[in-house]
């Protein structure tokens, strides 16, 4: 096309025509992504570096999801053994009952006591989070929380069991029901070894020393709930903390990610005076409107 | 659904392409159809245009106003809004609200949007610390 003579307007021209196509198209890039640099090749530290921060803080958001999981776990068995220790008090209340009662009401006695440690032992078994449940176990749960992905930094909560059978250890064993323990106590407290028929078979003589010493046990029991409560507590409020952090972290990669990436104001602003200017001195007719239409609108002065 | 329109004495309005001015007193006119419709404090005129983004409405503002040359307003429309979001892509969001009213036919929708995009301009070139 050598034959072709350009003079030197129509050349800056061109030349000015072919930048605003250029610089057109590398936005176009960052129209798609809303992002200053939305690849490599734009500008590859700043590109790097940002994706770096914001993978990071990838990373931390899943690690928060993880220690808001193990904030819910603990509380789902926070709240079990409060119901637990609500359970204990009206055994309290039934023992201490039964020193004063007929013949009838110590058998109802009884079978109240007999069930409120089974209805003890089934809201433990209803207190599972997601699988793991932190307050009724054999010995092998445990929540293991992990705060990040670089450091071994981590938070572990061995399971407690809070059983009837645990707790009250006098005998029958961990998993054992409500009618064994209180056998098993009737039996520890009354050696006349009548245990089978509850608390009306207990010598009017051992009455009150008997009904005592099991009111003995199941305060034990409401200690070693309580003791479990505020380890949880204290390990909630842990979590709660690192929690807060990793948000704050997250924000924090967050921003500065973008600081790396997103459009700069001050030279957008740059852009758009350059651009006014271009505008005015580009190939386009700088009369948009008609005559008849520029003087309705100039009605309007 | 017709449209309620209060005009204060002296205050003049658009109406498919016949300018109105209010004489006298403040008046209160019902349109009962569709119509081309623009109040004057929402009019710029060829002066006015001079930046970016002003362009932007202009030329949107004419589209609405005069639709016989439809053809060449959206086409001027179309350059401007691209260069806009070229210089500005924080902007990008609102050029693409306007894209979509124009495409959907909804003129006075997206002259509605470029009004956010005037602000947008106001704010971009606050940052500037000599406004050419």
């Amino acid at each position: 096309m050598a034959d072709i003579k350009l003079t030197a307007t129509s050349r800056a021209n061109l030349l000015s025509l072919n930048q605003t196509t250029d610089l057109a198209n590398r936005t176009q890039s960052r129209l798609s992504t809303g992002l200053k640099v939305g690849s490599a090749i734009d500008d590859a530290t700043a590109y790097f570096a940002s994706k770096s921060l914001s993978d990071r803080s990838s990373d931390f958001a899943t690690r928060k999801g993880e220690i808001d999981q193990g904030i819910s776990s603990l509380k789902t068995a926070l709240s079990a053994t409060e119901s637990a220790d609500k359970i204990l008090k009206q055994l309290k209340g039934v023992a201490i009952s039964a020193k004063t009662a007929d013949t009838a009401t110590k058998a109802d006695l009884t079978k109240q006591f007999s069930d409120l440690l089974g209805q003890l032992n089934s809201l433990l078994g209803d207190a599972s989070y997601q699988g793991t449940n932190l307050i009724n176990n054999d010995g092998d749960q445990k929540l293991t929380v992990r705060f990040s992905e670089v450091t071994t930094a981590e938070l572990t909560v061995d399971a407690r069991d809070l059983r009837a059978g645990a707790l009250i250890t006098a005998g029958g064993g961990a998993s054992a029901t409500g009618s064994e323990i209180l056998s098993a106590l009737l039996a520890a407290a009354n050696s006349a070894g009548a245990q089978a028929a509850g608390f009306s078979a207990i010598a009017a003589s051992r009455l009150i020393t008997t009904i005592d010493s099991i009111t003995a046990a199941v305060d034990t029991a409401v200690s070693a709930v309580r003791a479990t409560a505020s380890n949880l507590g204290s390990n909630i409020t842990l979590l709660q903390t690192r929690s807060d952090f990793s948000k704050n972290y997250i924000n924090a990669l967050t921003e500065g990610s973008d600081k790396l990436t997103l459009a700069d104001l001050n030279e957008e602003g740059a852009n758009l005076v350059a651009l006014q200017t271009r505008q005015q001195l580009a190939l386009k007719a700088l009369s948009f409107a008609g005559q008849s239409e520029q003087s309705v609108l100039s009605l309007f002065n | 659904m017709p449209l309620k329109i209060t005009l204060a004495p002296e205050e003049k309005i658009i109406v498919n392409g016949a300018v109105l001015a209010n004489a006298g007193h403040p008046a209160t006119l019902t349109v009962l159809n569709q119509a081309q419709i623009l109040r004057g404090k929402d009019i710029l005129t060829e002066a006015e245009a001079t930046s970016p983004a002003t362009r932007i409405y202009f030329v949107l503002q004419c589209l609405y106003l005069f639709p016989d040359r439809a053809e060449d307003y959206r086409r001027a429309a179309e350059g401007f809004l691209a260069d806009y979001a070229a210089a500005a892509p924080s902007g990008t969001a609102i050029v693409a609200t306007i894209v979509e009213q124009l495409t959907a036919g909804h003129i006075y929708q997206a002259l509605r949007a470029a009004r956010k995009l005037l602000a947008h301009e106001k704010e971009i070139l606050a940052h500037v610390s000599d406004p050419a």
